[in-house]
Formats: structure tokens, C-alpha cells, sequence
């Protein structure tokens, strides 16, 4: 019997094929939307948490435990003296650890004034927590040499190239200020907007002797391969513990304004998923109703021919449910090849944003990324909903009296 | 045992607050191969009594029992079970699905009833297309099939389980006079061979002269019972 509802359920959505396909569709199309925008945004995510760590905080970090707080600051007041670094580094479970010395101040080219945020960093071993990025032009920075590596981006703002010489304005660990003439080496061009736009580059022992910081450092950063970072994180805490200033943090604990950011995409797929339950509600309810309204003296015929109300009503469920059905499973088949382009090539979001900040630590390619349980919920739900859709008017065509209907 | 049998049956409606006497009063029962015709003028009550015998409907009053099974206690899942066991339909606009072929509208039925095999379908089916001389059209949708043909296919439908009764409701009203006389003949013929009973309901008098007995209704009550000797016109 289910055999024949099937076929005659087919059959019907194939006689008004317009309207199946329409609201078809429409199904697809909102299950395409949903998978390609997650997979962009869990992209977005993987590179922005990639970018962070690579770019900005490693995956620990021993900072005061104020630092941050007037991170534009001028001054050095959370400054540190690194003792703790050969300690870092012998604890089990940190691959490499850097000490840094950031600062911010003003770079005068003679033309241009720009706010930077001078990093102090030792050209040796820094690589080993901050995987060098692509170069523009030019090569990494000399220890002991007055040298500067910029992002390409605040180069290009500034008109400046290797070889050309920048002016930093910082405050010296006493307050004064202190202007310092660097040689630009190298231009960077990183997946980091922040790094491009606003980042300069100095061998740490040079900054340390212009700021009079001899031995200070503003943070120490550890790379780890260890999945543990809270256990690692207890055992950081341990050696910094007599200098109760200091805190040591995880790279998710640093970043939680940009984590809170990627958060926000399970709520946005919750959105999209009512979305595709709208329409799929809307489109099946439509579709199934104007349907019955159509075959209105069939249906009399049928239940005159003894179809019992649940069988009318199954087969109007049938025709639902292969809406649903191939609805979602068109969508789910687009999405994946669309997806496939987006994991192999990406998309250059840099051509869309530029290097303008948009609250995500990313420009150029974001690459899709593949969530299958997602494809199988979304399916799941597309093909379940479209077919409860069908209840409510399926149940209301089965009920008609078919003296009634067959007068129609 | 009667195949048919209708006591005191009386259906009332009401139409807003006004109450329509539809039937009343309606007694006679039918016998297993009979060819009944239901006459009367519009208005008269054919519809509603052949809503009632076919199970679409319930009287107000009275009994009808269809091979001894009382109809007017059912639920309507029985009458659908009745409708769909017991009795073969006959519509005036044919009502074939339209997405369905001539063979599968004709097999529909049994797939309804469900204790068929495949094979036991097909062959029920072709043998009934082939006694309604429709075995060359039956791989056709009802759309690419002339008004007779569809008929034909209809009566093919309402045949091929085999009921107690088959019902036609003015089943040559949209035919012209050559295919409705060839509906009828063919009609009779299934009857004449296989003992089928048939009623029917028309106002048409050559429709009539088919009939082996004529019930005549008027104003929701029989006025005439005639038994006579039904026959294809202009023959013997």
C-alpha cells in the first residue's frame, strides 16, 4: 500500500512540477546558505585562532597582570625583568619561549606621523614561537643593529621601503621620552591585519638600551605541543609565584573577545536552521494545501473507493517528505561542492575587506572547513520539518466528507 | 439473502436553519444480479439514496443492510471498509487519477484491499481490460483517452474486485448517445455474464429501457417499483 502512496504522491508533485521545484528550491537554497556559512565561519575561526597564536600571544603568555588593561600606553610600567625565561623553557612541555618587549609610540618619517606598536623581539630565537611570515621585500631583523621590520601594509601607508629610514617617539622606562632611528629591512605580509597595519619589528637587546630597560621585558611567550595548556598554565604559575604581579595566561584566555566572536556562530547557524524550517514550513504547507484544494473531488473519489483518512493523509505526508527529502538533499549535494571549492581554494577575503578591521584577526584566504555531523543534522531536519509541515493540511484534506468533495 | 436491503430509511439535512426531508419512508430491497435503475427528476432524491446504499452517507432513520451487514451503526472507518470491500463506483465525470495510467487506476482498488499478490493484480486486471476491450489503451493516462474510453476504464475499476453492488450515478450523462449506449450495453453485458448487481440513477429514458427493474422516485419517496424485462434497445 505504501508502495502505491509513493507513486502516487511522485506522480502528483510531478504533475504541478513548477510549484515542487519552487518550493524545492527555496529548501535547497536555504540549506546551502546554512552549510557554506558555517563552514566559512568555522574558516574564519580556525584562522583567526591560527593567526592569534602564530601572530600575537603563542599559546602562553607571562605578562603583569595589568598589562593590557592601557595597552595603548605609552609607558613601560608593566615591564618585567626576564628571569623567569630559561626556567620557562626547561619546564616539561614548552617547546619554545621568547621574551618580548612591546611598546607603543609614534613613527615619523619626516612626512608621516603613525601610531606603531614597536615590538622588541630577540631575531634568534623569536622564530621558534612566531613562525616568520611571507616577506614583501627584505630579510629579518640583526641582533645589536638599529633595525626595523614593518607590515607591508603600514609601509605602503607610509610610502616607506627597505633601506629607508623611520623615527620611533617611545617613553624610556623613567618616563622621558626617547626617539630612535631604525633602519626598515624587511616588509612582512601577514594573514594578520594587525600586524600589517600597525606592527614594527626590533631586535629586543636595541630597544632595551634606547628605553633604558636593560633585561625588561613586557611579556614571555611559550609555544607548546602539549594539549594540556591549564596543566602547563599551573606550572608557569609556579615559577612566576614570587612575583605576585605577574599572571600567566592561555592564548584562549588572552583572545576571549575574538573567541566570544566565534561563539556567536552557533547562534547565527541557530538562526539560518529556523530559516530553513520557515521555509520549509511555508513552502510544504503552500505546496500541500494548494495541492488538496486542487484534488479536492479526487480526494472524494478515493475515500469513495474506501482509502481510509490515514491513508489519504499519508500520501500528502509522502509528498511532503520527498520535498523535504530531495529539497535538502539538493541543498546538502550543492553545499558539499561548493564547500569542496572552498576547503581546496578558499576565498580571498582580503579582496572583500581589505585590511579594514573587522573585530576578526584575518585578511586574505579563509578556507572552508568540512563538518559532516552538520550536513547529516541539516538534512535530518530539513527532510523532518518539511514532512510535519505536511501534517496540518494533509490531515484537513484526508477529513473532508466525500459526498462534499466529490460535488466539487 | 437479499443483496440489498433499505426499511423505513428517511435522511433529513438541513440546509441553515431549514430542514430538507430528502428521503422518506424508502423500503425495497435487491437481489443478487439485478440491473436496478434509480428514476426521477432532479431533486428527487437519486443522489442521497445512492449516497446512502454506497455507504458515503448514514440515513436519519431506517435500516439498510448490505449482504445482511447493517450500514447505519457504522463508524466511518467501517463504511470506508465497506466501501472498500463490498462496492465497485461508477462517477459521472469518470474520477480517474489523472496521474495514473488506465491499467493502474483499475488496479488501484486492489491494491486498497491489500491481500493481493502482484501477480494475482496484473492478471485480475488485464482479463477485466480485456472484458471492457480497453487491453489496447491501458498503458494510456486517463487525459489520452476519449470520454467513452475513461468510462469504460471506470467500469473496469469498479469491476475488477469482484463487489457485492456496483453504483453508477448518472454514468452516461457526459456521453453522447453512442458511447453511452455503448457504456450501457457493456454494462448490461458484465451483468448478463458475471451476475454482477448494478444501480444505478438516471433521468434518461434510454437508460431506463437497459433497466430489468425501474424505482422511481419523487419528492424523496418511491412512487413506482416496476420490474420488467430489461434489454439493449433494439434488440429482441
Amino acid at each position: 500500500m505504501s508502495q502505491v502512496l509513493l507513486r502516487l504522491a511522485a506522480r502528483n508533485l510531478w504533475r504541478q512540477r513548477r510549484r515542487t521545484l519552487l518550493t524545492l528550491s527555496a529548501l535547497a537554497f536555504g540549506v546551502l546558505i546554512l552549510l557554506v556559512m558555517d563552514s566559512l565561519f568555522a574558516g574564519f575561526d580556525d584562522l583567526g585562532s591560527r593567526n592569534l597564536i602564530d601572530f600575537e600571544t603563542g599559546h602562553l603568555q607571562i605578562r603583569h597582570q595589568d598589562y593590557g588593561d592601557d595597552g595603548t600606553s605609552l609607558s613601560m610600567d608593566h615591564a618585567f625583568r626576564d628571569a623567569y625565561l630559561d626556567s620557562v623553557r626547561s619546564t616539561a612541555g614548552v617547546s619554545a619561549a621568547v621574551s618580548r618587549l612591546t611598546v607603543f609610540g609614534q613613527l615619523h618619517t619626516g612626512r608621516e606621523e603613525y601610531y606603531i606598536q614597536t615590538v622588541g623581539v630577540d631575531p634568534a630565537a623569536d622564530p621558534q614561537v612566531f613562525p616568520l611570515p611571507e616577506f614583501n621585500a627584505g630579510d629579518w631583523l640583526t641582533p645589536g643593529e638599529f633595525q626595523m621590520v614593518m607590515g607591508g601594509r603600514a609601509a605602503e601607508l607610509l610610502d616607506l621601503s627597505v633601506g629607508d629610514y623611520a623615527t620611533v617617539v617611545m617613553r624610556t622606562v623613567t618616563g622621558a621620552f626617547q626617539a630612535l632611528d631604525f633602519q626598515i629591512v624587511g616588509l612582512l605580509h601577514t594573514p594578520h591585519p594587525k600586524v600589517n597595519r600597525m606592527t614594527a619589528y626590533v631586535p629586543l637587546d636595541v630597544l632595551q638600551s634606547g628605553l633604558l630597560a636593560e633585561g625588561m621585558v613586557t611579556e614571555i611567550t611559550v609555544r607548546s605541543d602539549n594539549r594540556d595548556l591549564q596543566g602547563l598554565q599551573t606550572q608557569l604559575a609556579a615559577l612566576a609565584a614570587d612575583r605576585g604581579e605577574l599572571e600567566v595566561s592561555t592564548w584562549q584566555q588572552t583572545a576571549a573577545a575574538f573567541l566570544a566572536i566565534g561563539e556567536s556562530k552557533a547562534a547565527v547557524n541557530g538562526i539560518f536552521l529556523m530559516l530553513i524550517m520557515l521555509i520549509a514550513l511555508v513552502g510544504v504547507v503552500n505546496t500541500v494545501l494548494l495541492g488538496a484544494l486542487e484534488r479536492t473531488r479526487e480526494i472524494g473519489m478515493l475515500k469513495a473507493m474506501g482509502m481510509r483518512e490515514r491513508e489519504v493523509v499519508g500520501e500528502f505526508l509522502y509528498e511532503s517528505f520527498i520535498i523535504g527529502a530531495i529539497g535538502s538533499l539538493l541543498g546538502c549535494a550543492l553545499a558539499v561542492l561548493f564547500n569542496a571549492y572552498f576547503v581546496q581554494s578558499g576565498i580571498d577575503f582580503g579582496v572583500l575587506v581589505g585590511d579594514m578591521d573587522i573585530g576578526y584577526p584575518i585578511s586574505g584566504v579563509v578556507f572552508g572547513v568540512w563538518n559532516w555531523p552538520l550536513v547529516l543534522v541539516v538534512f535530518a531536519v530539513g527532510t523532518v520539518v518539511s514532512t510535519l509541515a505536511g501534517v496540518l493540511p494533509a490531515v484537513r484534506a484526508a477529513r473532508r466528507d466525500p459526498i462534499w468533495a466529490l460535488r466539487q | 439473502m437479499p443483496v440489498l436491503e433499505l426499511k423505513d430509511v428517511a435522511k433529513e439535512y438541513r440546509q441553515g436553519r431549514v430542514r430538507v426531508q430528502a428521503l422518506r419512508g424508502i423500503n425495497f430491497r435487491v437481489d443478487q444480479g439485478e440491473f436496478l435503475s434509480i428514476a426521477g427528476p432532479s431533486g428527487s432524491g437519486k443522489t442521497t439514496l445512492l449516497n446512502l446504499v454506497g455507504c458515503l452517507d448514514v440515513p436519519t432513520e431506517g435500516s439498510i443492510r448490505l449482504e445482511g451487514r447493517e450500514l447505519s451503526q457504522q463508524t466511518k472507518t467501517q463504511l470506508a471498509e465497506t466501501r472498500r470491500e463490498k462496492l465497485g463506483f461508477i462517477f459521472q465525470s469518470y474520477n480517474l487519477i489523472p496521474v495514473l495510467t488506465a491499467f493502474e487506476n483499475v488496479a488501484f482498488p486492489l491494491e486498497l484491499m491489500r491481500h493481493l499478490s502482484r501477480r494475482e493484480i496484473r492478471e485480475r486486471v488485464e482479463q477485466i481490460m480485456e472484458e471492457v476491450d480497453l487491453v489496447e489503451h491501458m498503458h494510456r493516462r486517463p487525459s489520452e483517452l476519449s470520454g467513452g474510453q475513461q468510462q469504460r476504464t471506470a467500469i473496469a475499476r469498479a469491476l475488477v474486485k469482484e463487489p457485492a453492488m456496483v453504483l453508477a450515478d448518472e454514468p452516461t450523462a457526459n456521453l453522447d448517445s453512442d458511447n453511452g449506449g455503448a457504456i450501457l450495453s457493456l454494462m448490461w453485458q458484465l451483468n448478463q455474464e458475471k451476475g454482477t448487481t448494478f444501480l444505478f440513477s438516471t433521468h434518461d429514458p434510454m437508460v431506463m429501457e437497459y433497466a430489468c427493474r425501474l424505482v422511481t422516485l419523487r419528492d424523496g419517496q418511491i412512487t413506482e417499483d416496476e420490474r420488467r424485462n430489461g434489454h439493449v434497445p433494439g434488440s429482441a
